[in-house]
């Protein structure tokens, strides 16, 4: 069958040309493998500062550029002082990365100045963002001393303030003994009987006796009527203090009475206001406690941390997905155009014109080529990607082979249109390059997508296909989705494809008159 | 039967091929029949190649009309195809392939089975003498080789119909005159054969028509008895010769009067201007 005699021609025009091997197949192995290599011990290691005091620091400034020091130490940093003009001159001959500066505008106050080569911008960047957790790390070591402080005042109120809940409580007590105490008094003094009548005494009757003596002119006795009239008089007068003594007697247990009623009044009252005395210590005491006790939590109450929703060590495993599917691209992008353009520069060309093999005939067996080749050198590639990352399983190549399948597939179809386009191989590898430079520029690699402003480029950004296979992989690789929950990116892919594949056969048929070899 | 013998295969009336504003083709009407040997003769850059990407629908004609069998040829269909065969001025094939992988290639894109394949290469190569090159890749072969492994090429599916582009090009006395048999045999078979190709002493023992084109324009065309009988039995060559002599001669002559016509135009448009420039001066002059 023709299509098996053209799969076969592309294989073995590729294998027998010893360059193309290897700018198809041995070079994208050795740019992966040094990748790899590259992204396996990259970090910042040997970084050279030097840094000049530009006056005399404050002895409070010259301790923060003390730990600064051994911060930026810590994190294998290269220090060395140096003063300002053999500062910057060591930036600029690239004896050193970053050249900082260091002064103080007020005694207590550091300022770092970075000088940086501006092509090395990434450096000060770095170093920006290490000082940067240095302060966020010194701003909350003295916003704890500081809370610390309060956090002390305030157990001390709640010790006082216990202590005098304590001395409520006795005066409480104290409080309703009185109230008792006077309530005894009241009923006590109530129960004082201070009735009092003269008549009781019959004083009248001893009146009336006295004067039936008198009228029975008792001559002998007149003395004794008159004694017993003084002395009835006397009883009289007597009994009538007796009463008066009463009544004031009965006044005084009313005032008692009266004022022992207020005190059981105000008693209640002042054990009333030292219940809610009680009440308030007892809010601030419970309010006192729990995360008041902590002055790391109050210096930060919000603590941020990024915590990755995988484990990953290595700086290669992060960028794997966007490593893997960039070269996936690249590879099929310029792999499926430039061979489209050979074969259309080829002598053969007018020869198989005139074949009677359909123009879909070509395209399709341009595709079987194309994708045996590139799913055995992404399979080469993957292998050797294995040796640097773990992330790469067997669960993950069986997730990652219908992936791999559909977006070669779009990206095939994609070079083949941009091949049967162009006219040779200097502005198709241009058109291609500008193809790669679009689709990376808007992939999270770059520039996220969800950055963007208007929601139509936003869309059309998230469903670019770069983008799509992106996601997909880092799906696969880093949560261990199944393929199956891709469904929606396939799909979409698999649309691309369909929509290239009609583009490519369309230009072919539009570009086949074009003999581009003379 | 698919070609009957002394019938009109192509036709081309009027046509005419521009590319830009370069005219490459112009005013040609041809009969090319089926079963003979047709022969398009002229010097480099004549047209002929065009004229046979024309026959092949490869170019479109920008004027005129092409018939194959008295239909108007618009797209070669598939049955013509399979009974074509084309070789190139610069070979067509795969110079990275071997000189076997190139012929097998494009003997299967023709639905040959394999035992045809093998058993066609095989006379093929013998007839051509490269048999011996057959494991060779094309590129490291000779151009001499390279044409002749491109018209085993374009004979391997025995094909009725064969477009032959300079078909002895770069090719010594010995292997034209092997050429020259094998196409005799070809004519023998009935086979229709266009050539292009400026070896006159060679076309004229093969080839029973002739066309000579000259700057994109027919000369002559006809059988090559009434030709020579035309020319007072003259060969092909001293015809041609004859013929483009009279045209050069003409086209000098059409050159000089143009270059007079421009000189001319030259003069007139510089008097103008010194006049101009007169007029310019006149009203200072009279200062």
């Amino acid at each position: 069958m023709a299509i098996f005699a053209l799969v076969k021609k592309d294989f073995a025009s590729i294998i027998k040309s010893k360059l193309a091997t290897f700018a198809l197949f041995i070079f994208p192995l050795l740019v992966v493998l040094v990748l790899c290599i590259g992204f396996s011990v990259f970090g910042f290691q040997n970084i050279k500062i030097v840094y000049s005091k530009n006056a005399t620091l404050s002895e409070e400034a010259q301790k923060m550029l003390n730990s600064t020091l051994d911060f930026l130490k810590t994190k294998n940093y290269v220090l060395t002082e140096v003063n300002f003009s053999e500062c910057i001159e060591n930036v600029k001959v690239r004896q050193a990365h970053i050249c900082l500066v260091v002064s103080s505008p007020s005694s207590n106050t550091l300022k770092l100045e970075l000088y940086v080569d501006e092509t090395r911008l990434n450096f000060a960047y770095a170093l920006i963002s290490q000082l940067s957790q240095l302060i966020q790390l010194k701003e909350k070591e003295i916003s704890i001393v500081l809370i610390q402080a309060i956090i002390n005042v305030v157990e001390l109120s709640e010790k006082k303030a216990g202590d005098s809940l304590q001395k409520l409580n006795e005066l409480n007590s104290k409080l309703s003994a009185i109230g008792t105490e006077y309530a005894n008094i009241q009923s006590n003094t109530a129960a004082i009987d201070t009735g009092f009548s003269i008549e009781d005494f019959n004083v009248d009757q001893l009146e009336a006796v006295a004067d039936e003596l008198e009228e029975r002119n008792l001559s002998n006795a007149t003395d004794l009527i008159d004694s017993l009239n003084s002395a009835i008089s006397t009883l009289k007068s007597k009994l009538q203090e007796t009463k008066g003594r009463f009544e004031r007697l009965e006044e005084k247990k009313k005032v008692i009475l009266d004022a022992s009623g207020r005190i059981v009044v105000l008693s209640d009252e002042a054990r009333q206001l030292s219940e809610n005395v009680k009440s308030q210590q007892q809010e601030i005491l419970t309010a006192a406690k729990g995360p008041l006790r902590n002055a790391s939590v109050l210096a930060s109450p919000i603590e941020t941390e990024i915590k990755p929703l995988s484990v990953q060590q290595k700086n290669l495993d992060y960028i794997l997905p966007g490593l893997i599917s960039f070269i996936l691209m690249t590879l099929t992008l310029f792999f499926s155009s430039i061979l489209t353009i050979k074969e259309k520069k080829s002598k053969a060309y007018f020869r198989n014109f005139l074949s009677p093999v359909k123009d879909s005939t070509f395209i399709l067996a341009s595709y079987i080529s194309l994708i045996i080749m590139l799913v055995l050198e992404m399979f080469l590639i993957t292998l050797l990607i294995s040796r640097f990352s773990t992330l790469i399983s067997p669960s993950f190549l069986l997730n990652f082979l219908p992936l791999l399948l559909i977006a070669l597939t779009s990206f095939i179809f994609l070079g083949m249109f941009v091949g049967h386009l162009t006219r040779d191989e200097e502005v198709c590898i241009l058109v291609i390059f500008f193809i790669l430079l679009a689709f990376l520029f808007f992939s999270p690699m770059i520039m996220p997508g969800e950055m963007i402003k208007q929601q139509a480029i936003r869309n059309v950004v998230a469903f670019l296909p770069f983008n799509l296979v992106d996601n997909a992989l880092r799906d696969i690789i880093f949560f261990k989705f199944s393929i199956v929950k891709e469904y929606f990116a396939l799909c979409l892919l698999l649309a691309y494809a369909t929509v290239f594949c009609l583009a490519a056969f369309l230009a072919k048929k539009l570009t086949k008159h074009q003999l581009l070899y003379t | 039967m698919f070609l009957m013998p002394k019938e009109v295969l192509f036709e081309l009336v009027n046509v005419s091929k521009r590319f830009g504003k370069k005219t490459v083709l112009e005013d040609i009407n041809l009969k090319i029949y089926e079963g003979r040997v047709f022969a398009i003769v002229g010097p480099s850059g004549a047209g002929k190649t065009t004229l046979l990407r024309i026959l092949t629908t490869f170019y479109k004609p920008s004027s005129g009309k092409v018939y194959l069998k008295w239909e108007k040829l618009k797209k070669l269909s598939s049955s013509v195809k399979y009974r074509l065969g084309f070789s190139a001025q610069h070979g067509s094939f795969y110079p990275n392939l071997s000189v076997e992988e190139n012929i097998r290639f494009f003997a299967q894109l023709y639905g040959m089975s394999k035992p045809l394949i093998e058993k066609e290469m095989h006379e093929l190569l013998k007839k051509f003498e490269i048999e011996k090159y057959r494991k060779e890749k094309v590129a490291n072969l000779s151009k001499g080789i390279q044409k002749r492994v491109d018209l085993v090429c374009a004979l391997i599916h025995d094909p009725e119909i064969i477009i032959l582009d300079e078909p002895m090009e770069d090719l010594d006395p010995y292997l034209r005159k092997k050429v020259c048999s094998i196409i005799s045999e070809l004519r023998r078979k009935k086979k229709t054969i266009i050539i292009c190709s400026h070896f006159f002493a060679e076309l004229e023992n093969i080839c029973d028509d002739v066309a000579i084109v000259f700057n994109g324009r027919i000369m002559e065309a006809g059988s090559i008895e009434a030709i020579e009988k035309k020319y007072g039995h003259k060969n092909l060559e001293e015809i041609f010769l004859q013929l483009t002599a009279k045209q050069k001669e003409m086209q000098k002559m059409q050159k000089q009067e143009h270059e007079k016509h421009e000189k001319k135009k030259t003069k007139v448009a510089t008097k103008s201007k010194i006049n101009f420039f007169k007029k310019l001066r006149w009203p200072f002059s009279r200062l």
